[in-house]
This record gives structure tokens, sequence and C-alpha cells, in this order.
């Protein structure tokens, strides 16, 4: 498999192009990562497209690219994520109760699993738009809860409203 | 024949509802695969991840590109 990085090009990690020594001068909220094996899927390439629309709308916090080589070794250990790459991780660094020892707070978008080219730009804008209006939020785990639950009632009733026009069909 | 007529119809309800409740946890599964919070089962790779950053091998990306 290529070495390439998937997203933009050779990974500033490894390049040796990043200006290792530009460290915010705050301290972030968010860590954001990128993980993207390379599949040649409809989502990733939508995350490739639009890989400068991320790093413009969340330029207030770190956004950290693993290259070809490092997401695949990081899969190999979390063969779960297999396919669900590319992912968009974030780490909320600034969550009620810290880094405990349950585990790092934050949530992700596992775009892989979308295989509709507007559906994963959807999702992609959606999710970025949420960390956006969310960002100063003290509690942002819970926005997404709500938000996901949410949509699961929405989900549901949509389901209701298929089933009753299915029905009507008849 | 009311009652062969009656038991199809609860069948089919039965069958419908069981769609229903099928549909919508697969759905909410489904939903809860692409968007998650992160859990303690999760802790190992974003521990990992933020290892990565500490040890110098993620530098933040400041877009740079292939020219």
């Amino acid at each position: 498999m290529a070495s390439h990085d998937p997203v933009a090009g050779p990974s500033p990690a490894t390049s040796g192009r990043g200006p290792a020594s530009a460290v915010p001068e705050k301290s972030p909220r968010f860590h954001f990562f990128i993980i993207d094996s390379g599949w040649n899927s409809a989502s990733a390439n939508v995350l490739r497209e639009n890989f400068h629309m991320i790093h413009e709308f969340q330029s207030h916090d770190p956004l950290f690219v693993l290259d070809n080589r490092q997401s695949i070794a990081l899969l190999r250990q979390y063969p779960e994520l297999i396919g669900k790459d590319p992912i968009l991780s974030v780490h909320d660094l600034h969550a009620a109760g810290g880094r405990d020892p349950s585990g790092y707070h934050g949530f992700r978008l596992c775009l892989g699993m979308l295989h509709q080219p507007t559906k994963a730009l959807s999702a992609l804008q959606e999710f970025l738009r949420f960390v956006a209006a969310h960002r100063h939020s003290p509690d942002i785990e819970q926005d997404v809860r709500k938000r996901l639950h949410r949509q699961g009632l929405e989900g549901a009733m949509e389901v209701v409203r298929e089933s009753a026009e299915l029905l009507a069909r008849r | 024949m009311e009652n062969l007529s009656l038991s199809i119809t609860m069948l089919i309800g039965i069958a419908m509802a069981g769609w229903i409740a099928f549909e919508i946890d697969w759905r909410r599964k489904r939903l809860r695969e692409v968007y998650n919070v992160l859990e303690s089962k999760d802790k190992h790779i974003t521990g990992d991840l933020e290892h990565m950053v500490e040890l110098g091998q993620l530098k933040p990306y400041r877009g740079e590109t292939e020219a």
C-alpha cells in the first residue's frame, strides 16, 4: 500500500515540513484526530476533497492527521474499527471530571460507515457545525447524547411513517 | 372463516410491529456506529492517540499540502 497521507499528502508529522514548534498560545479545548487508512471509498474521498474545510472550521484547536502507516498500525491494534475509517475523533481536554481512569472524554464520527457521498458530506458538515456551535458548552458529551437521542426519535418516527405509507399503498 | 380472518390480521399486525421494532433498533445502532461518544472501552485508542502527540509522532496540522 502506498505510504502517502490519504488526506493531505505526506503527514506533517513525518514530512518534517510542519511547524512542530507552533504550539497554540492558549490551552486548546479539543484535540482533533483524523484516522484514514486509505480506503478507496466514497466517504474517504469526501473527507479528502473537503479536508481544507475541516481545517478552516476548526482552526481553534489542534488537528492531528495520521498518515496511512500510522492509521493502519492503529487499526491493526483496534480491528473493530477497520472499515469504519475515515474517523474524526474529538477529544475534549476540558471535560468535566478531566481525564479520569475511565478514559478520555470526547466523541467521534465514523465516516466509513456511510456509503453514499451525499450522506457522508452531510454528516461531515453536521459534525463540524455541531462542534462549532457547542465548542463553549460545559458538557459537550451531554449535548452529543441529546442530539443522538433526538435523531433516534426522528428515526423512529420515520420508520412509523414509512410503515403507515406501506400499509396505505396496500 | 371470521376467526381465520381475525387470526391473519393479528399475525400481520404482530409481524408489522416486530418489523418496526427491528427497524428502529437497527437504525439506532447504525446511528451510534456513525456518531458515538467515547466510552471506557475507547480509553486505549484515545490514550494511544494522545500518547502519539506527547511523543511528538503527531504534530498539529497547519495547512501545508503538497504543491
